[in-house]
């Protein structure tokens, strides 16, 4: 029985490996492979500026569970590679909000209190919300609406398949095994989870960005944001 | 993956209307306006939003009837291109019934029919409908809507009510009901090229004024054939549904119509390509359902898509579309031909020529100016035009440098666009200086208006004629607006012309491999939308 027991496991375990090295091998996907590996090295790049900030940390587990959702994707954990996206952004939003109040942030850790969503995003006093955005970067305020729209889209399509909306079982592999759509589909919004991320970082942190020079903290924030005229101006 | 979005207000169930609104202070005037007791005429050039706008008039108006007692009904006249055979008399009693049963569903809709009101079987002539099955007056226009089939149209009419029957009745239902008024939509109420339909209709949309009826009716500009009856701005308030392209919020108002319907992946294209997306939505010229297609051939919003699609649109398609008209009118193909020649060969490359000359701090023009006394052919095609949405109508009255007074009209941005060999890189550089001052002018005897002033212009001409809508029946549906697998769909059981899909029932299109009750329906909706547009022009 523990034989066996462990055969399945096994089994699983080399479909796995199978779609892996399918999803490797896929050469018209190198380039999506590349900016989905990138963001982990981007977004460390970014909050290795504010490690002393208490809730640095926060932004660490963000970037941990993105590469979660990553491992998952590249083994055909389709489902579960959507849901570790989504915690990734849900964790980076939390980061940015206890970066305003400390006492949040040790309530949270103190299991006193939970990340809630709906809050995260609310329009008038959310982390997206021009309100706040004015109090960091005032001129970036204008782009709330658009980035928080954008968060929102995100963040739905991703509980659908984390809630198991019935369209994603028809798009979803029935067994472990490599599917190039849902691949791409995933590397797609990994691609606006970063740009999200390095929109709410750059207006929180636009004095850091501002003195230490967009050149000097890297491409990252160039890259990703650097058709809005009002950040490339930050770093002059 | 490529996003589809809705492009026809058609294709969202009436209910779900309010999810996709982005609301503007001026949909906000309209939409009141279109609640309110006075008639109004709402007018825009198609895809400009004139059904959606009826459409959430109609759905605020649901949403409060408890507590404003206003009953909101919507009908549509789209399939009157088709009605050209039937006489003024069988025509105008076919609005009535529309009409009527148009309110009598509406009623049973709202939930109002506890008990029912005599007055409602006047408007049902004779049974109330339980929901399926047709009332007498509806079956009668059904009988009169055969008439494109070229049977004999000899149908008895005398079951329809007298008009002030009708406005009697809805007297009685609103006292009955406890309502205060019902307010009548009435979608693609007059057709351009049928004077002889817009004049019955307009004598229909003043006759049915009443304390306890208000009428709204969507047109398309250049319906001008008001009859004797009807005198606009008296008889009803003209509103615009043209949005004004040079106003602060346009992108930003464009943009939140797309983000009701795209996804993140979409919304990520535009965030990160702001220029080349605001470039299609000028190049849209206020039009959602253009920059919606266009966007859909552009997803990633690069460079290279967006010069494709507007060269393949702007420089080709939207001219095309335009030219198809005289294929289907051809009594106007002088006008139509003339106003195309006019536009794309003289008003375009001037503007385009004046842009090229000034410098990048002086404005940037995309309008035109005509003498309020030009040849009556000129101002019948630039009509045409409006209708179209190759032009647009900006101000009426207003003084040329000369102190000559005309119209000014906004040539469509993406056409004008076009003209550039790289849109993306140059059509910022125009939009971010359009001064609305800057229009080139065209007095009444202008030298490219010499031809036309012997022409005599055969708009108020009913030339369209029995043939020419025998000969549209029997085009092919490729030519329709619908998607390669629904024509296939139509196809695969042999249904290749317009003529047979009006033709077929749902049933028949069942017979179609994997295509249900559901999808039957849809499918025969969509066509049917598809071919009153094209009908229509």
């Amino acid at each position: 029985m523990h034989q066996n027991c462990d055969d399945f496991l096994k089994s699983l375990h080399n479909n796995q490996v199978s779609v892996f090295e399918q999803t490797i091998e896929q050469e018209g996907d190198t380039a999506h492979r590349a900016s989905a590996v990138q963001t982990v090295l981007d977004l460390s790049q970014c909050i290795e500026k504010v490690s002393n900030r208490p809730e640095h940390e926060v932004f660490e587990l963000s970037i941990k569970e993105y590469q979660h959702a990553l491992n998952a994707v590249c083994h055909g954990n389709y489902r579960q590679a959507f849901s570790s996206l989504r915690l990734a952004l849900e964790l980076w939003l939390a980061g940015i909000s206890f970066s305003t109040t400390e006492r949040e942030l040790r309530a949270w850790k103190a299991r006193k209190q939970d990340i809630v969503w709906g809050k995260l995003i609310d329009e008038n006093n959310g982390i997206l919300s021009k309100a706040l955005i004015s109090l960091f970067c005032p001129q970036l305020e204008q782009h709330a609406a658009s980035y928080r729209v954008i968060c929102e889209k995100i963040y739905r399509e991703c509980s659908e398949y984390v809630h198991g909306n019935h369209h994603t079982h028809a798009l979803l592999p029935q067994e472990i095994s490599f599917n190039q759509l849902t691949f791409r589909e995933w590397c797609a919004k990994s691609e606006t989870f970063k740009l999200v991320c390095l929109f709410c970082y750059t207006y929180r942190y636009s004095e850091i960005v501002a003195i230490t020079g967009l050149a000097n903290i890297g491409q990252p924030i160039g890259d990703a944001l650097g058709h809005i005229p009002e950040i490339r101006s930050l770093g002059n | 993956m490529v996003k589809d979005y809705y492009t026809r207000t058609e294709d969202i169930r009436p209910e779900d209307v309010l999810e996709y609104f982005v609301e503007t202070q001026k949909d906000r005037q309209i939409i009141d306006q279109l609640k309110s007791p006075q008639p109004t005429i709402l007018v825009g050039s198609r895809g400009v939003g004139k059904s959606f706008l009826l459409r959430v008039a109609q759905q605020e108006l649901l949403h409060d009837i408890r507590k404003n007692g206003v009953l909101p009904v919507y009908i549509t006249f789209s399939s009157s291109p088709l009605l050209q055979s039937l006489s003024n008399i069988q025509f105008y009693s076919w609005m009535l019934t529309k009409v009527c049963s148009g309110i009598s569903r509406a009623v049973s809709r709202a939930g109002l029919l506890v008990n029912i009101p005599k007055s409602l079987k006047t408007l049902a002539g004779g049974t109330i409908s339980n929901g399926t099955e047709s009332t007498p007056l509806e079956s009668i226009q059904e009988q009169l809507e055969d008439a494109w089939r070229g049977e004999q149209t000899d149908v008895d009419t005398s079951k329809i009510p007298e008009l002030e029957d009708i406005k009697d009745a809805i007297e009685d239902l609103v006292d009955a009901l406890e309502l205060k008024r019902v307010v009548l939509f009435i979608d693609e109420a007059a057709h351009i090229f049928l004077p002889r339909q817009q004049r019955l209709f307009f004598s229909l949309f003043r006759d049915l004024r009443s304390p306890f009826l208000a009428c709204k009716a969507a047109v398309y500009p250049g319906v001008t054939s008001y009859g004797t009856d009807f005198q606009p701005i008296h008889d009803a308030a003209m509103v615009s549904a043209e949005r004004d392209i040079l106003g602060r919020d346009y992108i930003q108002n464009m943009r939140e119509i797309v983000e009701k319907q795209a996804d993140s992946d979409a919304l990520r294209y535009i965030q990160t390509n702001q220029n080349n997306f605001a470039t299609l939505a000028y190049a849209a010229s206020g039009n959602p359902r253009i920059l919606l297609k266009t966007l859909i051939r552009a997803p990633r919003l690069s460079s290279s898509e967006v010069n494709q699609v507007i060269k393949d649109y702007y420089r080709s398609e939207a001219w095309s579309e335009h030219s198809t008209l005289s294929a289907k009118y051809q009594g106007h193909t002088k006008l139509i031909d003339w106003g195309r020649n006019f536009i794309e060969q003289i008003v375009i490359p001037t503007l385009k020529r004046r842009n090229d000359e000034r410098s990048e701090s002086e404005g940037a023009t995309a309008f035109f100016w005509i003498h309020r006394d030009s040849p009556q052919f000129v101002q019948q095609a630039l009509q045409i035009l409006t209708y179209t949405g190759l032009i647009t109508e900006t101000g009426v009255g207003l003084r040329s440098k000369s102190n000559e007074i005309g119209t000014r009209y906004t040539v469509n941005l993406g056409c004008l666009f076009s003209m550039e060999s790289s849109p993306s890189a140059s059509a910022p550089v125009i939009w971010h200086r359009f001064d609305i001052r800057r229009m080139i002018e065209f007095t009444q005897n202008h030298p490219s208006f010499a031809n036309c002033i012997d022409q005599n212009p055969t708009l108020e001409n009913d030339t369209v004629n029995r043939q020419a809508l025998e000969d549209l029946l029997n085009k092919s549906i490729r030519q329709l607006d619908l998607t390669d697998w629904q024509k296939d769909t139509l196809e695969s059981i042999t249904l290749r012309t317009i003529r047979s899909v009006l033709s077929a029932t749902e049933s028949d299109i069942q017979k179609a491999y994997y295509v249900g009750e559901v999808r039957s329906r849809r499918i025969r909706n969509v066509a049917m939308a598809a071919i009153f547009e094209y009908l229509s022009g």
